[in-house]
């Protein structure tokens, strides 16, 4: 008796259209059809040869093929009877030991405020910090304010700033050196694109970019460079939004939201404390937000890896609507450009989004 | 208050601690390399360093992770009362770390050091399938084993690296090849018959409740006799395993005799599918059965905790 199944860390996901087998050990996924993914469902279930009769000599070389391939990929095995219960399911589970994974910082160049929300962050586990500035700021200004993370608990810092002639490799050398927790700096509003070599930087990831940031309406965007094969964003997304769970934003005026592109305030940190806010039941509405409810998403074979928005949505009236930045369409597996799609122009004159456009 | 003794470098103590602050449970985190000094008052000790300052009667719960208490003795000029003093203080060591054994706890200090041969011989006892193995120390005995390529050394204490401070070496397994060269006379080494895998097993044992994970190592010639020699371009498939009941009970009796609750232990299942047992580690890394596996080992220890001390 020889059944066929897959590895437990190798997980199916099917879509409206085909389905894809995401391997949560080795960090890739494989595309097959949805008559594969039923196929799949059953090889453990029913013996091979009984399955290969079910479905017909027409589809044997197609089953056989598959079963092949994907024992060659190391992605299924064949296995006896009595293995089978010995090969239990991957548990789906997620479980995280902070109150709030990220945090984003909007705007902020006052060293009082950093002093003031560090401890707060801390206190709530926060692992990584993203500071965001649209204006310019002052090398040392900005030295100081790392400087404040060196004893802290706040494990990576991301930096999202404006290109000025001082931003140069020495510099940013130096920075990255005294502040050893920066994973990542993007310049934007720079003379010319390009990325350093990140191992000459203590690791931290760093790019120039042309385009000037003056709002947060750039994030959001929805694409495959940004899909994840990790198990903790797999296991995440399963009941939780990939984006907003565990994230917190304040802004320059000190107002505390879900995300800097989300409208809602939920209290101004010159009155409350982010403890406070987290403790409002409506501050974690969207949390719990999975693609699973989305609509759309809910039909995608990518929907546990992909990445999402509840800030930009093709309709801004509905909170489970698809997220406005993604092309891909899991009806007719076609991935276009979001935002020449005519179906997309009023929500994206709704966000004032126009020059984010592509012509 | 729980106690954690461990090594500085150890990640899994700091990914327990993420979980222990997230239940608000009070902790002491003592690395081996903690200078501690030992204040005897009427019915307790003070244990303090530049760092923490705490009662033994505070100490709720204990994790022996790894490593050891670092007490610092005053040394004397005398050669002789250095050595009765230096006695006098193991057993007072001893006495604190029997203390804290009689608190909840997952493992002890005193129970770590466990011996190869020993373990293999009281699982042999318990009807654990055990390999064929033999410590040899000359050349005319190893020719008496059949079919010698069959063989590979191990070393008997478990861990083989050693550091000559320009460079390192780690021990690896590797098949025995008996060339001309070969000293009448060795050092004793542990010789042990190859077995052919379906795929390895690597064990978290914890409070009698079982985290395997399945290692389909044996399709890749580079880690079929050491998973060690990773393959880091296509690593081995690793997946959530369930023993059979049968091994269960024999293991748990196996670890109940030797006075572990917790350990990491190795088996191969063979092409006959023969459970045959490895070695079992105490202090083993846990992590990379945890990781692959999704069983949030980390949480699962700091639960017991959470579950099993009072202040």
């Amino acid at each position: 008796m020889v059944f066929f199944k897959l590895f437990a860390n190798c997980i199916a996901v099917k879509g409206a259209n085909r389905s894809l087998i995401v391997d949560l050990q080795k960090n890739s996924s494989h595309l097959i059809p949805n008559d594969m993914y039923e196929v799949l469902t059953k090889s453990d279930k029913i013996e091979i040869s009984q399955l290969y009769a079910e479905y017909g000599e027409d589809n044997y070389n197609t089953i056989k093929d598959y079963f092949e391939n994907l024992e060659e990929l190391e992605i299924g095995f064949f296995c006896s009877e009595n293995e089978l219960n010995l090969f239990p399911e991957l548990n789906l589970e997620f479980h995280y030991p902070f109150l709030i994974g990220n945090s984003i910082l909007e705007g902020i160049d006052e060293i009082r405020v950093y002093e003031e929300l560090i401890p707060q962050l801390e206190k709530l586990g926060c692992e990584y910090v993203e500071i965001i500035l649209y204006q310019e700021i002052e090398n040392n200004l900005l030295q100081s304010i790392l400087d404040l993370f060196q004893i802290s608990s706040i494990k990576h810092i991301g930096l999202i700033i404006k290109y000025d002639v001082t931003k140069d490799e020495k510099f940013l050398k130096k920075l990255t050196s005294t502040c050893l927790r920066l994973s990542k700096i993007i310049l934007h509003s720079s003379v010319d694109e390009k990325l350093l070599e990140f191992k000459s930087f203590n690791l931290t990831y760093i790019s120039y970019v042309k385009k000037e940031l003056k709002s947060f309406n750039f994030c959001g965007v929805v694409d495959q460079g940004y899909f994840s094969t990790k198990m903790l964003h797999f296991t995440e997304s399963q009941n939780h939004n990939t984006c907003l769970n565990r994230k917190i934003s304040i802004d320059k005026d000190g107002n505390i939201k879900n995300c800097p592109s989300m409208k809602e305030i939920f209290g101004n940190i010159k009155e409350v404390s982010l403890e406070e806010v987290l403790n409002q039941t409506n501050f974690k509405r969207y949390w719990s937000i999975s693609k699973n409810q989305i609509e759309v998403c809910k039909d995608c074979e990518f929907r546990h890896i992909c990445t999402d928005c509840r800030a930009y949505t093709e309709n801004p009236e509905d909170q489970y609507s698809k997220p406005l930045k993604c092309g891909y369409n899991p009806y007719t597996n076609v991935w276009e450009e979001w935002s020449t799609n005519p179906l997309k122009e009023k929500a994206i004159a709704f966000y004032e989004m126009s020059d984010l456009i592509k012509r | 208050m729980i106690l954690i003794i461990t090594e500085e470098a150890d990640y899994s103590s700091s990914m327990v601690i993420n979980w222990l602050l997230y239940y608000r449970i009070n902790f002491i985190r003592i690395n081996e390399n903690d200078e501690l000094h030992v204040e005897c008052l009427l019915n307790d000790f003070r244990i303090t360093n530049n760092s923490f300052n705490f009662l033994l009667s505070e100490i709720k719960g204990m994790w022996y992770r790894r490593g050891f208490l670092n007490i610092k003795i005053e040394k004397s000029e005398n050669e002789i009362i250095n050595n009765f003093k230096k006695a006098e203080f193991a057993k007072l060591k001893q006495y604190i770390y029997y203390k804290l054994s009689l608190l909840p706890n997952i493992n002890s200090f005193t129970n770590s050091d466990v011996n190869k041969l020993v373990v293999n011989d009281i699982a042999s006892e318990i009807g654990i399938i055990t390999p064929q193995e033999y410590i040899l120390s000359s050349k005319d005995e190893l020719l008496l084993l059949d079919d010698l390529s069959q063989y590979a050394t191990k070393s008997i204490s478990g861990s083989a690296i050693l550091d000559f401070g320009n460079f390192y070496t780690i021990g690896y397994t590797s098949l025995l090849n008996i060339t001309e060269e070969y000293s009448k006379f060795f050092f004793p080494s542990l010789i042990q018959k190859y077995i052919k895998k379906k795929y390895e097993l690597r064990i978290f044992f914890l409070h009698d409740q079982f985290y395997t994970m399945a290692i389909f190592s044996q399709r890749d010639e580079t880690t079929r006799v050491d998973f060690r020699n990773y393959n880091r371009k296509n690593p081995n498939r690793n997946v959530p395993f369930e023993l059979p009941i049968e091994i269960k009970v024999k293991l748990i009796n196996l670890m109940n005799r030797l006075k572990l609750n917790s350990g990491s232990i190795d088996m191969i299942v063979t092409p006959n599918n023969e459970y045959v047992f490895l070695e079992v580690n105490p202090i083993g890394q846990y992590g990379m059965v945890s990781v692959p596996c999704n069983y949030y080992l980390d949480m699962k220890i700091a639960n017991f905790f959470k579950n099993n001390t009072y202040e």
